[in-house]
């Protein structure tokens, strides 16, 4: 019995010993591979800029276009990258349905017919011109580059000049333009950035109006005065409820919901929900940890960030920048401008703009960003129980 | 007889409790990275987002990298019209101060700075300096880093957000491959910064400024008093005053940001002990405070005491051990095989600083280096020097404070490199510099030999 116990003891001790050496010796064998190794590799060099897939891709044609040329019988002069084909032509005109599996380097312009399908690369010197329902697999255009309708991008889209997506299309990636970047009805894209991005039936408009004439109740911010508690009540704020962050910047632990048009000259974070009424100036950042709707015509200043959703009613303006967790409208009418830069809209989930949206930089989605119609704005505001104005739907008006 | 068993009873159970909950709270933060989505990408706005900022570094005797981070800094992509970098000469005995004013004489966006007397160490240096900081965000780096070019508007984009007081970025080492030690102190690294932080980030808790490739809204640091210079860990100090009076942190994984690592297990230990003894005694001026906030909630502030009383796991694993030991040998032993088997499994979670077994492998994957798992059993050496040296400095400690021999003090932690010659990673013409070498893909990386 007593050498059962002290072979079945032995052979435990044994495994286990061959076990935890095992896993030393295995870590010890690794080591010895990786020394001198590093983990992770940094390009310190790198600034990305907003067209960089393009941006790379030129460069690459660059270098291939000092590879050897071959005379290829059936397409004339190409260049062989390894099994690829590279095509260079002065400018070239596909009938519709055609299909090209090379990569395209147009000295001039380019145009095909409906339903084509290109499975690479092309870059246009001159202006280009994709026919309806057309397949892409990315496109770089020094001029102006038209996706008809329908087009689908498996990848990037840029252009030095104009660039328009008519109703339909679809881009996989980043849609970039050095000139502007015109959106059709249903246009679904992950980003666009440019000087200027405008949805269809843009009105050519931009802002005018200076807010600063706009004579509106001015959110005050507790010093224990009785005319501050006043003012804080007419806005329906309760002065209990305001923590100084720091300097400039006030916590509110609640819900604004203000019944008037209402003037915000601090940063402000707001625990709960923000509903502002039409015409509403907010002149700082606002963030909120709800949802934030902005009635028509509202004017932001700084920037706007909320841990929900973001609506902005028709004709409001904002030169900041927008960052929605969830999702984000721009409605119609909405104009992003800054004299001194870029402003920036972006939707963790969903973006939806409205036909006659104009803005200067870049609108980003972790998901979509869609061009949509009023019925199915209607619908997005519907879901979140708000009216046009940016109510709540349960909201009293006294406006 | 009885009184002992009883009381090594209470001390196991108190032990394996304790470090069972740190061990589920890191393996909830290494499954909620593999499989939760990632919220709040201020990525987006790098670029957009460009306040006047000030950029703070505070150099003690760092003539080796001194000129480094300084030429780093100027070729960064940011405005020199809305930038400043005061850098900080904070009682240099050797070419600091020199290097800081060649370079001030060559770059107007350079102001320098110098600290003659005074206590404290890089809070000390920090509150010396702050005041002469014109910046709406003042960004902060070590002596030791290289930020990259894209560094500082990576930075600053997630303070378009009104309530973030802070934010902090990721470091990599560079020098990795040198020793053991620095191959997992990487990992740890990856570990803490890959999963940790940005798990906390992702579930709404308070990711830790590490008061270094980091930045700090100036009006939220006016607002808490400033930096505090009798801290060792002046960074964990103010993430946690911050918070508690409503501020938030973010972090912002892509701002990746190469550091050096300890070589040797000496400089190691007496980092560690710093980072302990920091921590704990932030805990003891700070719990309180973070107990009654209304600014945080039930389980940030379960959370902000885990952060902060993270170090005492050492010791309380150590007692642990010694309760088994005592109830091993006595009467009662049948007690100690299940209690040893869970005090073995949440022991093992809490070597290092904050990094644990889990967190270990999934950072690894999501970092792209599986490889580097099979090193993981490794890090077992790594675990047993972190508490040695952990309990170590927590009996100093503690014992300090009953005798009143005074607080912690400020250690500088050893650079390795030697030839730090200034002149950025591209040089302006693409000539790197003894740190960085150009690779077959044409990108500047670190080099990891000859460093």
């Amino acid at each position: 019995m007593f050498d059962f116990i002290a072979w079945r003891f032995l052979l435990f001790a044994a495994a286990f010993g061959l076990l935890m050496y095992l896993q030393f010796y295995l870590g010890h064998r690794q080591w010895n591979r990786l020394k001198g190794e590093q983990a992770g590799e940094i390009d310190v060099n790198y600034v990305r800029t907003e067209n960089y897939m393009a941006q790379s891709f030129r460069m690459k044609v660059k270098d291939w276009l000092q590879l050897p040329v071959s005379q290829d019988r059936e397409f004339g002069p190409v260049i062989m990258k390894g099994h690829e084909r590279i095509r260079t032509l002065a400018g070239m005109d596909l009938a519709d349905h055609a299909t090209c599996d090379d990569i395209l380097v147009l000295e001039q312009n380019f145009s095909c017919g409906q339903g084509c399908s290109l499975t690479r690369e092309v870059l246009v010197h001159g202006n280009s011109n994709i026919g309806s329902e057309s397949r892409l697999q990315s496109m770089a255009a020094d001029g102006d580059l038209m996706l008809g309708e329908k087009v689908s991008v498996a990848r990037w889209v840029d252009s030095n000049g104009e660039l328009t997506l008519s109703a339909g299309c679809h881009v996989g990636s980043r849609v970039t333009s050095l000139t502007r970047i015109r959106l059709g009805l249903g246009v679904e894209i992950p980003s666009a950035s440019a000087p200027q991005i405008v949805t269809a039936e843009w009105d050519s408009k931009l802002p005018g109006e200076d807010p600063a004439s706009r004579d509106l109740l001015e959110i005050a911010f507790p010093d224990g005065s009785e005319a501050v508690e006043e003012s804080l009540a007419a806005a329906k704020l309760n002065a209990k409820r305001f923590v100084q962050l720091g300097g400039d910047t006030w916590l509110y632990k609640g819900e604004v919901r203000p019944p008037v048009p209402v003037r915000l000259r601090r940063k402000l974070a707001v625990a709960g929900d923000c509903y502002f009424p039409e015409g509403t100036v907010l002149e700082f950042d606002v963030k909120a940890g709800g949802s934030i709707f902005l009635g028509p015509s509202c004017v932001i200043r700084g920037n706007l960030v909320a841990d929900g959703h973001i609506f902005l009613g028709p004709g409001c303006r904002f030169s900041g920048l927008v960052h929605a967790e969830k999702t984000l409208l721009l409605s119609r009418g909405t104009r992003g401008f800054r004299v001194d830069g870029m402003v920036a809209a972006y939707a963790g989930e969903e973006l939806s703009l409205e036909t006659d949206v104009a803005l200067k930089g870049k609108i980003a989605s972790g998901a979509r960003a869609v061009v949509i119609d009023a019925a199915a704005a209607q619908a997005w505001r519907d879901q979140r129980r708000i009216q046009d104005d940016g109510s709540a739907v349960d909201q009293v008006h006294t406006s | 007889m009885l009184a002992v068993i009883l009381i090594a009873k209470i001390c196991l159970v108190f032990s394996v409790t304790v470090l069972t909950l740190y061990a589920i709270r890191h393996y909830v933060f290494a499954m909620s990275r593999l499989f939760l989505k990632h919220p709040r990408e201020w990525m987006e706005f790098t670029g957009f987002m460009l306040p006047r900022t000030t950029v703070l570094v505070a150099m003690h005797n760092e003539e080796t990298v001194a000129a480094d981070v300084l030429q780093a800094l100027v070729e960064c992509d940011y405005d020199w019209e809305k930038l400043e970098i005061l850098a900080i000469d904070d009682r240099s005995s050797d070419r600091t101060g020199a290097i800081i004013d060649e370079f001030a004489a060559k770059y107007p966006v350079i102001k320098a700075v110098h600290r003659e007397s005074g206590e404290g160490g890089k809070g000390g240096a920090l509150q010396f300096a702050t005041p002469l900081a014109t910046g709406e965000v003042l960004l902060l780096f070590d002596a030791d880093y290289f930020p990259g070019r894209a560094m500082i508007k990576q930075l600053v984009a997630p303070f378009c957000d009104p309530q973030i007081g802070a934010v902090m970025g990721r470091v990599v080492p560079h020098n990795t491959g040198r020793t053991l030690l620095t191959e997992l102190l990487s990992m740890e690294r990856a570990a803490g910064y890959q999963v940790g932080q940005q798990a906390r980030y992702n579930m709404g808790l308070t990711p830790q400024f590490g008061g270094t490739v980091g930045g700090v809204r100036a009006t939220a640091l006016r607002a808490v008093g400033g930096w505090n210079p009798e801290s060792l860990t002046e960074d964990t100090d103010l993430t946690f005053r911050l918070v508690v009076r409503g501020w938030k942190v973010a972090y912002a994984n892509r701002a990746e940001c190469y550091e050096e690592v300890p070589e040797t297990w000496e400089v190691r230990r007496r980092q560690i002990a710093r980072w302990a003894t920091g921590h704990t005694d932030c805990l003891h001026r700070l719990q309180s405070s973070v107990i009654r906030s209304s600014a945080l909630s039930f389980f940030g502030k379960v959370d902000a005491l885990f952060v902060l009383g993270c170090y005492l796991t050492a010791p309380v694993l150590v007692l642990g051990w010694l309760a088994s030991l005592v109830l091993f040998f006595s009467p009662q032993a049948h007690y100690v095989p299940a209690l040893a088997i869970a005090l073995t499994f949440a022991g093992y979670q809490m070597f290092g600083n904050q990094a644990t077994f889990y967190e270990l492998g999934v950072a690894a994957l999501l970092d792209g280096a599986a490889r580097r798992v099979l090193l993981m059993p490794l890090n077992l050496f790594n675990f047993f020097a972190s508490t040695g040296a952990i309990c170590r400095a927590l009996f100093r400690y503690y014992t300090g404070k009953l005798s009143g021999t005074g607080g912690p003090r400020w250690q500088k932690t050893r650079r390795y490199r030697e030839n730090g010659n200034g002149k950025g990673f591209a040089n302006g013409n693409g000539a790197p510099n003894g740190l960085y070498s150009q690779g077959a893909n044409g990108l500047y990386t670190c080099r990891t030999t000859n460093v």
